[in-house]
């Protein structure tokens, strides 16, 4: 009997093992605040990884990422196994990291969302065509239904944009300026308080009095709205079995019938269910690809 | 005695301690009030700034630190920024205002969700307060809350500021908060202090509650002792001294002046009481002590039996030597009667022969004067008749020796009644009635006697005193008439006059003969009324007569020596005669020898102005006592009247029969008129007759027969016409 032969056998039944214990899955999202977003996610993660667990997963993880480019660097080096995200990211993560779409995510129990733009009643603004000369507040540079789709909206219409620094600044007269508010308040008080005269919010923060007080929202009306889309999706990183996506799927399609599965779904950005995509799913992957691409090549 | 003057004093005194110590308890109480106030107002002050003080640090610090971090949010006008870090102030109690302006001094946030202040400008004393100090905290005081305001600049461009408005409701509620306390503790101690001072105020009221009585009794006592002895002297008991302490104090004074007040009134006092119970003229007992002696005595005989005897002595024949010699020998006589009187007990003891013990008795004997000629005298254990006899006789026959004063020689004697206690009576007014009694008895006697109380003299004296007392109730109810008995010419047996005699007809006794009453009625005085009764009614009948066949028919009136004793009889009479207009001759009067002679007064003239006025006075029963030739001679009588006592017998004795005429002729050859009285029988009547009477009277006649009878017998019947 040769020893040393057992002996490496030995060390390699130890390593197989010592790798399949410290298996983890991971969620990953694209935050600036990750200290919020890991207590929604990690719940999910360990319910994934424990009913996961046939394929070797011992534990769930979170892994934040500070922009869809370093989300896409994660995914590439499948540092995260699933991500949920809009589906502008959505689209870019298919693009750049060849991330496969999974299943769209009733973020906040809403299915789609779609944009909004408005002005003050008083403002003798009708239509996009009085939007010269004016400016208009977007939330951040990242938001999809508060800045690339109603900028989209602006450009496809014809209009050009016009980046201010301040609201105190002013816009060129045959174009409209933008600002960033940051916040869906500000883009509402902004408005209300005349600082700008265009605002852009998706339907869900119009209806929330946090975002839009009612008192404001009775002033104001409402301009141009935008299509829909979903409001969430789930994505997987490339290379990933086609059991595992499976299991996945088969997971989140039923977790809103699992009795533990319910505050889960809660806890993960309130999110009520999860569904199959619709047919014109490719439609929208490219609609949405558009507007960003519009957006990134006029704006950006 | 209750000590009341040592109470009223002593709660005085405690009274005024307890209004010092309330009045400073009060004192210390308001001072202590006055103290915590100005400490706390001072301390309220004080914690008023020190809390503005630290607000206006806090209000400092957190505008300049608000400034600091609203820098960026103000910059982009990052509205949820700038409500959170609002927020984030708002949320600190005192702070109930911010407002976050831009540069232009407008409104851009006021931490409401609805920024209702937007665009609107900050106050201008703010922003000029700002451009003065542009790098500071700018502050403005309120009323009730504080402004702190600051630029906010972002390297040297001035982007906007912030305003914090600070309550001071919170520093009000605090500092009032810490009033209450203050003033809790305060009232707390001041309940402490209430307490302490009550504590010691109670202390200090019994102690010098005690004090107070101790000291008060000390000058109490004294006046309280005084005080009892006045009541002492009060009830005049001068015997005790009172202690007098040797101290000069006004107390000790007090009570020397007392012992030598009460020496004066115990002198004074004893003055007093031998001048109430004694005779100022013969120092011997009065008639108060005299009773007091007698009451005395009887209580003694209720502890000792020994008995005793009364001798009630009157005066006899005082009357006329005080009338004769005069007042001053009166006393005299009286001085010596009381010597002699005296004399006659101290020399009875020789004649006791009774025992030891009867002459240790008699020693207590004591002679009294009741007033005028009347004395008394107790003989102390001498109670056998045969012993007061003795005495009594004795007494009389030292009374009997004429009293020689201012050598005149003034002849006395004595009438002696005597009872004996308790053989006689058993009460001091009884016995002294019943000496009384036997006194009279004895001087009706004839004077110089003395008369043991007997049952009998009592019957009489009662039967007199009965018929006293009967007189008085006569008059008024009209038990009196008058009958009327004529008296008739001898020779023509015509009446010539009546003489009005008066009856008494008593209701129970029937008719009292006026020999019984009229002594008695003279006696006791009574007779002046019965007088007067008798001359109106006198006067009345011979009015009523005037319109008839009587018309003219003189009646005869008697009158005592009491009521000739009257001063103005004549004119009494006068009076009434003129009362019935009257013609006076129609009244005649008749009066005995005796009561001339009695009445002492001015006879006389009275008598004479009568006579001189027309009415006729005629001597009544001459023949009885003295029959003085002197009076017929010198008083004014009409005529006088033969004593029945002698026309009684004048047809059987020659003596009488001789006497009569002699009398008659007598008084012819006076020129006075003779009237017989007492004819009873024609035998009588002739002898009158044949001695040249003048007129007669007499049941032989007719008797004394009522007014309407007489008249209807002597001038209806016989139509006879005076």
């Amino acid at each position: 009997m040769n020893y040393p032969r057992y002996y490496l056998l030995l060390l390699a039944i130890l390593f197989a093992s010592l790798d399949a214990s410290a298996k983890a899955f991971v969620i990953g999202k694209v935050s600036d605040n990750p200290q919020k977003h890991y207590g929604y996610l990690k719940p999910m993660a360990d319910y994934l990884a424990k009913n996961l667990s046939e394929f070797g997963y011992t534990e769930g993880k979170v892994l934040m990422a500070k922009n869809n480019r370093q989300m896409v660097r994660y995914l590439k080096r499948k540092k995260v196994d699933l991500v949920t995200e809009t589906i502008f990211s959505g689209v870019i993560f298919k693009d750049k990291a060849k991330a496969e779409l999974l299943l769209t995510k009733w973020k906040k129990g809403q299915k789609n969302y779609e944009s909004l733009i408005f002005v003050r009643k008083d403002s003798g603004i009708n239509s996009l065509d009085d939007f010269k000369g004016k400016t208009i507040a977007f939330e951040d540079p990242g938001s999809t239904s508060a800045f690339y789709i109603p900028a989209a909206m602006l450009l496809r219409h014809g209009l050009s944009l016009e980046r201010l620094d301040s609201v105190r600044d002013f816009p060129d007269e045959e174009s409209v300026g933008y600002v960033f508010s940051n916040e869906e308040i500000n883009t509402s008080t902004w408005v209300h308080k005349r600082l700008v005269q265009i605002g852009a919010l998706n339907d869900h923060d119009w209806n929330k009095s946090d975002h839009l007080p009612k008192k404001f929202r009775d002033d104001f009306k409402i301009i141009a709205k935008s299509e829909k889309f979903p409001r969430g999706v789930e994505l997987v990183r490339a290379g990933m079995s086609e059991a595992l996506k499976r299991k996945i799927k088969s997971l989140l399609l039923n977790i809103h019938d699992d009795p533990d599965g319910v505050h889960i779904l809660e806890r993960y950005q309130k999110t009520a269910r999860f569904q199959e995509f619709e047919n014109n799913i490719g439609d929208v992957v490219k609609e949405a690809r558009a507007i960003v691409s519009l957006v990134d090549s006029k704006l950006n | 005695m209750k000590p009341r003057l040592q109470l009223r004093v002593a709660r005085a005194i405690i009274l005024l301690i307890l209004v010092i110590i309330a009045t400073m308890g009060g004192f210390l109480t308001w001072k202590f009030d006055a103290a915590t106030q100005r400490l706390h107002q001072i301390s309220e002050s004080t914690l008023t700034n020190a809390l503005i003080e630290q607000l206006n640090q806090k209000g400092v610090d957190t505008t300049t630190y608000i400034s600091e971090t609203l820098k960026n949010a103000l910059y982009t006008y990052d509205m949820e920024q700038i409500q959170q870090q609002i927020f984030a102030i708002t949320s600190q109690k005192d702070v109930v205002k911010t407002s976050v302006f831009d540069a232009h001094g407008k409104i851009i946030h006021d931490g409401t969700e609805l920024i209702n202040t937007f665009g609107q400008s900050i106050p201008t004393p703010i922003s000029q307060g700002l451009e003065n100090s542009p790098r500071n905290v700018f502050i403005v005081m309120h009323e009730n809350s504080i402004d702190f305001a600051k630029h906010i600049y972002i390297g040297n461009e001035n982007i906007g500021g912030i305003i914090l408005t600070y309550s001071l409701e919170h520093i009000r509620t605090d500092i009032e908060q810490l009033d209450t306390l203050i003033f809790q503790l305060v009232a707390n101690q001041l309940q402490d202090n209430l307490f302490n001072i009550a504590t010691i105020a109670v202390f200090l009221v019994f102690l010098s509650s005690f004090l107070a009585w101790r000291l008060t009794s000390r000058f109490v006592e004294p006046i309280v002792k005084l005080s009892e002895y006045a009541a002492h002297i009060g009830s005049g008991d001068y015997d005790f001294e009172m202690k007098v302490s040797a101290s000069r104090d006004e107390i000790s004074e007090l009570g020397r002046s007392f012992n030598t007040m009460r020496d004066n009134l115990k002198q004074s006092s004893s003055k007093i009481n031998h001048l109430a119970n004694h005779d100022t003229l013969t120092k011997l007992p009065n008639r108060r002590l005299f009773v007091k002696n007698l009451d005395l005595a009887i209580k003694n005989y209720q502890r000792n039996k020994i008995k005793f005897s009364l001798l009630f002595i009157d005066i006899d024949n005082f009357k006329n030597v005080n009338d004769s010699m005069g007042h001053d020998v009166g006393d005299e006589v009286l001085i010596q009667v009381t010597s002699r009187l005296k004399h006659s007990i101290r020399s009875a003891d020789s004649l006791l022969v009774m025992g030891a013990e009867q002459t240790q008795s008699f020693e207590n004997s004591t002679v009294s004067r009741l007033g005028g000629d009347e004395f008394t005298i107790i003989l102390m254990g001498v109670s056998e008749p045969a012993i007061i006899a003795h005495i009594a006789q004795r007494i009389i026959t030292n009374m009997a020796e004429p009293c020689k004063v201012r050598n005149k020689l003034a002849y006395i004697g004595a009438s002696i009644g005597i009872s004996i206690f308790p053989d006689d009576d058993e009460t001091s007014s009884g016995l002294m009635k019943n000496a009384d009694i036997a006194m009279y008895h004895a001087k009706e006697h004839g004077k110089n006697q003395y008369q043991f109380f007997s049952t009998e003299i009592n019957n009489a004296a009662m039967k007199l005193l009965t018929i006293e007392n009967d007189l008085r109730t006569a008059l008024e109810e009209e038990q009196f008439c008058l009958h009327y008995q004529p008296k008739l010419d001898v020779k023509t047996r015509k009446i010539v006059c009546v003489e009005a005699l008066l009856r008494w007809k008593h209701p129970v006794k029937g008719d009292i003969s006026p020999s019984e009453f009229i002594p008695i009625a003279e006696q006791s005085g009574q007779i002046l009324a019965i007088g007067d009764w008798v001359l109106d009614r006198a006067c009345q009948q011979l009015s009523s007569w005037q319109s008839t066949e009587a018309k003219g028919l003189p009646v005869a009136i008697n009158i005592s020596a009491v009521q000739l004793a009257q001063d103005r009889l004549d004119e009494a009479i006068i009076k009434a005669l003129d009362k019935y207009d009257l013609p006076y001759h129609l009244l005649q009067i008749e009066m005995t020898e005796t009561a001339v002679i009695e009445s002492k007064q001015d006879a006389c003239g009275i008598l004479t102005r009568l006579s001189e006025m027309g009415i006729k006075v005629w001597m009544d029963d001459f023949g009885q006592g003295y029959s003085s030739l002197g009076y017929l001679s010198t008083l004014p009588f009409y005529g006088l009247k033969i004593d029945y006592s002698f026309i009684r017998s004048i047809h059987t004795e020659e003596k009488n029969r001789k006497l009569c005429q002699a009398i008659i002729s007598m008084a012819h050859n006076l020129n006075l008129l003779v009237v017989a009285e007492g004819i009873e029988e024609q035998e009588q009547h002739n002898i009158i007759e044949g001695m040249d009477c003048d007129f007669a009277q007499g049941f032989f006649y007719e008797k004394p027969i009522p007014a309407e009878k007489l008249f209807n017998q002597f001038f209806v019947d016989s139509g006879y016409r005076y």
